[in-house]
């Protein structure tokens, strides 16, 4: 009977993690479908949202959700900045090299603007006014903070496959990550298309950062392994497909789960990535890519 | 345009670019190259000046300069900070008057040896990579024709630099580096004062036995969760060493990745094993994730020892009350009861407004043991300050860390330690109420110890 | 004819320089910060096999260099075996793996490549940090010996031995890269990389080329590797087979210029004597200053030139001229 709590634990925290990182990877796989870009700094953007949820916690003492509009509002504008002065020229170029390379070099600025600004301590919430505890059902542990976001995360998805699929815009964008030329043919403006699609991935960072920082540490190197993960999962999923990162981003969470408990933990993002490079030579494109 | 100095920076990168643009077509060309150009010669320029300029004359008084390297940018910067606060503050206690101070040359103004000539530092930053580290410490003995080089705090640095120093035979003592083998090299020009990880190791064990004693209790079963870096594996060697000797179980070993995004595995790892002592080594962001971890799974042992991350800064304020009851074998506390500590510790609150941290502590004791063996030689060689050191003597009174004073092992083939400070002593503090107090060894102590460890309704 | 005569006494200069360079700055300072030029200039030209001609681009370079640093080191350690055959050895060691991570990557292209030598790195970290024989997190140290010695390559008094070594490994490998892009082989890499599909159509067995680039490139990694190993005389997983490493190989070719073995040599001789020499005037205050303007410099050479610097001085390149001679 122990043994079956024990997996039925792995399960649950396999899932929430898997939903978070998810969530994080869905801006990245909206981008890739849309531009055929990656962005490498994806993970400097999620930590500028940790930030934001951590000063907001630091300074006012109040639960970091309430700054949701805030950060929001911040990431949408910094990502449109990234966009109109970075990348949008690359886009034009054509040079396959540069569009894989400008975004490395916007995570490398953004994570030395984090130290200069931040410094390379470790920062964390403490204790959050509204989002903590635990709930525990026959020996099972749910953590309050971990099942919010991943709640949250569903949601979000949720509502990103809504607006992709239901939308007049959403169908636009669907439209031009299909096949661009026809879409431009069809009237729609494909680099506003573009524009937004960035600016909504980045966008979806803010979510899942603000309230990070009551479950893990923030510092300017937090970004890295989210961004590491959440490329696997998308490249796992499938660039451009929303339920392709779903699933892969549960695999990933369960895998790490199960990994870390049955082998030693240290492999355990090694049985992540020998899984990826796995899943690579049988399907290069992905499980649902396009 | 450049300084002199600039000049000769800039004269190979210059030589090339000339060179090249020697090839040149001349004038007549479209505007984005010319930009291009500009823009990047601007930026060379502006950068080989800032070089130019930040070569200094030395002043002309009588001085004898020591070198220090330490993480001064990168992610370990603000420790690096604290380290060159610990080595200026007592750099100023040698160079001055300081008569109720029962260190070194604090009495005296200088080095009464060269009548008075004072200590600097030549500080390089080694930003925690081993292969700037080796480069700066050549550069400093080279170059900058220090006497001594001190300082690193990343083991991995100072492996290199002491390799550098041994091979320009220069004295090389560090107060941080706690990796074991930075001492078995045979090396004769290194010196280590901090406790070395199997001494940590030895100090939670000597401790853990004094308790059972105590209590009439076993705490048999014990888990131990490490970082895998060269950090955590060398200490978790050191346990595990412990362990078979002293023969306790080891029901648990759990190695994790540094810097992991989540821990929660781990954890339930180490909860289906209920172990009754649990060691968990890691830096900053480990200890956090891991405390948080525990309190989701709803588990404590009855004896929860942390290493390392937990004694930094940020651990407190990160996790709040969820840290106390933690056990840490510390290197150093501010208050711990040693007269020469407690007026150190005051005069040092009095001038820096907090408390003396552990990286200031280690760190302070360096350039007062090789300045003090620089005036007992009464010479600037190298060798005769070698000799020197490898004599030092320092008593209990004579040094603010905690134990029965600095002297040194002589140098030994390995696996024996050579010049290693067999004075070091550890002390076991513990987290009460969101403040570190030392509770081990008794004639040291600050606070009561609590025993058990609390659950977490209680914290 | 002029032109060709211009540029030969350029080379000619160029030569004379490098080699009176260490007699003419004899601070060690200067020496180390030109040996790392000459370093990563290797690893620059071997990322350029890959990535320029091949269009394969990876962040798995460091992953090559580390196992080059290892095997050389293993070698030694154990068995006593001269670096200098130990280098040979962990170039052959590095080609190899190069060849076998060839063929589950196949089928990949453009990003999808990249992502995987991504996880191919991770992968070697991970597997190196936990495996006790070659010292795990610990790494290995290689023994300081009395007197300097060539066969044991390590040189006690001065850099200068070290400055020439790299010298003539940078040559080396300056010289492999041009062969073999100056032969056939280049040829249909060059074709490679126009379209693969085209290539194939064509008759050109893509796959032998892929593999042969990748072997090349692991391979000329791999001396960079022992090099570094003998001159630090100490590696770890987290400083040799490092994300670091591997992104500022490919940052310098690309603000140099990929494509053509030149411009990584440019971006290199620009880009590591300005990060070294901030950080030497900075000092402290560069927290995070000097890789700032890094990735500044980065963003302004994909947005403004993304054909890299190279694209600066192609009047008085050949190799530029060559690049546009494919048709």
């Amino acid at each position: 009977m122990d043994d079956l709590i024990v997996v039925i634990q792995l399960i649950i925290n396999g899932l929430q993690i898997g939903l978070l990182y998810a969530l994080i990877a869905i801006g990245l796989t909206l981008i890739w479908g849309v531009m055929d870009i990656i962005n490498f700094a994806h993970g400097e953007f999620l930590v500028i949202a940790m930030y934001i949820g951590y000063g907001t916690y630091a300074f006012w003492g109040i639960c970091p959700i309430l700054s949701l509009p805030a950060a929001l509002l911040i990431l949408g504008i910094l990502g449109w900045l990234v966009y109109r002065f970075a990348i949008a020229r690359v886009l034009k170029s054509e040079n396959l090299l540069s569009q894989i390379v400008v975004t490395f070099g916007v995570s490398v600025f953004l994570q030395n603007l984090l130290l200069f600004l931040f410094s390379g301590d470790y920062r964390s919430i403490a204790s959050d006014p509204w989002i903590k505890g635990n709930v525990t059902v026959n020996q099972l542990n749910m953590n309050i903070p971990e099942l919010v976001i991943s709640i949250l995360s569903l949601l979000v998805i949720l509502v990103i496959h809504l607006f992709i699929n239901k939308t007049k815009t959403g169908k636009a964008i669907l439209a031009t990550a299909l096949d661009r030329e026809t879409a431009q043919l069809m009237g729609i403006n494909t680099d506003r298309m573009n524009q937004l699609t960035f600016v909504l991935g980045i966008a979806c960072l803010s979510i899942s950062g603000i309230l990070l920082p009551i479950t893990t540490h923030v510092s300017p190197y937090s970004g890295f392994l989210f961004a590491v993960l959440a490329f696997t999962i998308v490249a796992l999923g499938g660039f451009g497909s929303v339920l392709g990162t779903i699933i892969a981003g549960i695999i990933i969470g369960e895998v790490q789960s199960f990994g870390g408990f049955l082998v030693e933990p240290s492999y355990k993002y090694l049985c992540v990535f020998l899984l990826y490079l796995f899943v690579l030579v049988i399907r290069p494109r992905g499980l649902f890519g396009w | 345009m450049l300084g002199k100095n600039g000049l000769q920076a800039v004269s190979h990168e210059g030589k090339v670019m000339v060179l090249i643009a020697f090839g040149r077509r001349a004038k007549g060309m479209c505007n984005q190259k010319v930009r291009n150009r500009v823009v990047v010669m601007i930026g060379l320029i502006s950068f080989m000046g800032l070089h130019g300029y930040s070569i200094q004359g030395w002043s002309q008084e009588k001085i004898i300069k020591i070198g220090a390297h330490l993480p001064l940018s990168g992610g370990t910067a603000p420790t690096g900070a604290l380290n060159k606060e610990g080595i200026d503050f007592a750099v100023d206690i040698i160079n001055n008057r300081y008569p109720d101070l029962t260190l070194p040359l604090a009495q005296t103004e200088g080095l009464p040896s060269f009548g008075g000539a004072k200590i600097k530092i030549v500080y390089a930053d080694d930003r925690g990579d081993p292969n700037v580290a080796m480069a700066e410490v050549e550069r400093l003995i080279q170059e900058e024709k220090v006497v001594a080089v001190i300082g690193g705090w990343e083991s991995s640095c100072i492996k290199t630099g002491s390799l550098v120093s041994e091979k320009f035979r220069t004295p090389h003592i560090s107060g941080a580096g706690s990796s074991v083998d930075l001492t078995t090299r045979g090396l004769k020009y290194y010196f280590r004062l901090i406790a070395h990880s199997g001494k940590v190791a030895k100090a939670y064990f000597d401790f853990l036995e004094e308790m059972e004693k105590k209590l009439g209790k076993k705490y048999n079963n014990i888990a131990i969760a490490y970082e895998n870096t060269e950090y955590g594996s060398v200490a978790n060697e050191h346990l595990e060493r412990e362990i078979k000797e002293r023969k306790y179980k080891l029901v648990a070993s759990v190695p994790f990745y540094k810097g992991a995004t989540s821990l929660t595995s781990e954890v339930q790892k180490i909860k289906a094993t209920k172990p009754d002592v649990l060691f968990q080594i890691g830096y900053d962001p480990d200890a956090i994730l891991f405390t948080k971890e525990m309190r989701n799974a709803n588990f404590v042992p009855a004896v929860w020892f942390g290493m390392a991350g937990y004694t930094s800064p940020k651990y407190i304020p990160s996790v709040g009350n969820d840290g106390n009851g933690v056990l840490i074998s510390g290197w150093f506390h501010s208050r711990f009861k040693k007269p020469v500590t407690l007026k150190v510790g005051e005069l040092y609150r009095s001038r820096y407004g907090r408390e003396m941290s552990i990286p200031v502590a280690l760190n302070f004791m360096s350039p007062i043991v090789a300045a003090e063996a620089i005036n007992r030689a009464g010479s600037t060689d190298k060798e005769a300050i070698r000799d020197a050191l490898e004599k030092t003597k320092l008593t209990e009174e004579q040094s603010i860390m905690p134990g029965p004073g600095i002297w040194f092992t002589p140098v030994q083939p390995p696996p024996a330690h050579s010049h290693d400070n067999a004075g070091a002593t550890m002390l076991i503090i513990q987290i009460i109420d969101k403040k570190y107090e030392v509770v081990w060894p008794e004639k040291y102590k600050t606070g009561e110890l609590i025993w058990p460890h609390p659950r977490w309704s209680e914290k | 004819m002029k032109t060709r005569l211009r540029d030969l006494m350029l080379f000619f200069l160029l030569g004379v320089f490098l080699l009176i360079y260490p007699f003419v700055f004899t601070q060690a300072f200067y020496q180390h910060i030109m040996i790392m030029v000459f370093m990563y200039g290797l690893l620059a030209i071997s990322w350029d096999i890959m990535g320029g001609y091949a269009n394969l681009f990876s962040f798995g370079q460091s992953a090559f260099f580390g196992i080059g640093a290892y095997v050389s080191t293993l070698l030694f350690l154990h068995w006593e075996i001269t670096p200098w055959l130990g280098m040979v050895a962990g170039g052959f060691a590095s080609g190899v793996v190069g060849i076998i991570i060839s063929y589950p990557t196949a089928r990949l292209k453009g990003h999808y490549f990249a992502i995987a030598t991504l996880a191919f790195l991770f992968v070697v970290q991970i597997v190196l940090e936990n495996w006790k024989f070659v010292g795990g997190a610990q790494g290995l140290t290689l023994p300081l010996t009395e007197q300097s010695s060539f066969w044991k390559f390590q040189f006690r008094e001065s850099k200068i031995p070290y400055y020439y070594i790299m010298l003539f490994l940078l040559g080396l490998g300056f010289l492999l890269a041009k062969g073999t892009l100056n032969s056939r082989v280049g040829y249909y890499l060059r074709a490679l990389r126009e379209s693969q599909e085209v290539a194939q159509s064509l008759g050109v067995n893509t796959a032998k080329y892929r593999l042969m680039a990748i072997a090349l490139s692991g391979f000329l990694s791999a001396l960079a590797g022992t090099f570094y190993a003998q001159y630090v005389l100490y590696i770890d997983p987290s400083s040799v087979i490092s994300l670091n490493l591997s992104v500022e190989v490919v940052l310098i070719s690309v603000f140099g210029g990929c494509g053509t073995i030149y411009g990584p040599l440019i971006g290199t001789v620009i880009l590591i004597p300005l990060t070294n020499l901030i950080r030497a005037s900075l000092g402290g205050a560069g927290r995070g200053i000097a890789y700032m303007v890094f990735g500044g410099i980065i963003i302004l050479i994909c947005v403004l030139q993304p054909d890299g610097l190279i694209k600066l001085f192609e009047r008085s390149k050949k190799a530029v001229r060559e690049r546009y001679d494919v048709t």
